[in-house]
């Protein structure tokens, strides 16, 4: 049992980066930066499938691949390798600003969804209920690391 | 550099979670650039990089960002999320404003609000709240409080929708 703490606000990070994270279990190889969601029980997954993201959980930002650190402002480039295989544990930030890849050319404060590439974020026609976030940050084309304000909807 | 991420099981807003009349009020800042004067208690919209402002177009909102709480710059970087004499207090600018992005916050109304009812910028004022008709991908949140008059301070529950 626990006691909830007192809270009135948290701030982020310096670099403006964090959230709360869950531990979850790798429905497949995931890496750091991709935008997974629950596919079974206590499992997320990554998908081509924008509908899937109707059940969005949140970004990879750790696991075994990274001895379960995380660095959410990818200063030592950890976006876009391995986190975890199928079956490991896999940390999900949840809430916050998270560092993603987008899978094509992305424009800024743009609401992102999944769409060409497992993972990657995309900035297509808007479909509710499968949104994931909105991009902080440009991008000129596919695999450029972005923050994105996590935000389902 | 690596974090290690720390344990957190649950957490109670308010001051103190034991006593039912303090509010229930915080949650989680982060940094963004100010497109515009904003005041404490506006609602905002991600509108460039790392940038927020507000508008009375309630479509914009649909990148919502959050609830401006304070300024980096502002108070000593203090939040003021409590104190109703620090509604409306200006982050100028360019400066760096302190945006609400989950949890519950302080907002003020554009017009009469129903509590309970999901809620959105209003017409007039931009910054402030309205519950007007539903928009999907356009709300902000939920109004825990009834208003009156527009001017109003009631406490939102953040929840883009």
């Amino acid at each position: 049992m626990f006691n909830p703490r007192n809270f009135r606000v948290q701030r982020l990070a310096s670099g403006n980066f964090k959230g709360d994270v869950v531990i979850a279990t790798a429905g497949g190889t995931l890496n750091v930066g991709d935008v997974v969601y629950w596919s079974a029980a206590g499992t997320v997954n990554k998908s081509t499938t924008s509908a899937n993201y109707a059940a969005f959980a949140g970004v990879v930002v750790a696991g075994p691949g990274t001895s379960n650190l995380f660095t959410a402002d990818d200063v030592t480039n950890v976006v876009g390798t391995q986190a975890a295989t199928v079956g490991q544990d896999v940390y999900v930030q949840i809430n916050g600003i998270a560092t993603v890849q987008t899978a094509a050319a992305v424009a800024v404060n743009a609401i992102l969804q999944v769409a060409t590439t497992a993972g990657q974020v995309d900035d297509p026609a808007v479909v509710a209920g499968q949104c994931v976030g909105i991009a902080l940050a440009v991008a000129a084309g596919a695999s450029v690391k972005i923050p994105m304000l996590i935000q389902p909807k | 550099m690596s974090y290690r991420a720390t344990r957190f099981p649950y957490i109670a807003l308010g001051l103190d979670a034991k006593e039912p009349d303090v509010p229930q009020l915080g949650g989680i800042t982060a940094k963004f650039t100010a497109a515009a004067d904003l005041k404490v208690g506006d609602v905002v919209f991600v509108s460039a990089a790392q940038t927020v402002n507000k508008s009375n177009t309630q479509a914009n909102y649909a990148t919502f960002a959050g609830v401006v709480v304070g300024g980096v710059s502002l108070l000593d970087g203090c939040v003021v999320i409590d104190d109703l004499n620090c509604i409306g207090a200006i982050v100028p600018s360019g400066t760096q404003a302190l945006v609400q992005t989950s949890g519950i916050a302080r907002v003020v109304a554009d017009a009469a609000i129903t509590v309970g009812t999901r809620i959105s910028q209003g017409a007039t004022t931009a910054g402030r709240v309205d519950d007007t008709a539903f928009t999907a991908g356009q709300m902000c949140g939920i109004a825990l409080d009834a208003a009156t008059n527009a001017g109003d301070v009631i406490s939102m529950l953040i929840q883009a929708k």
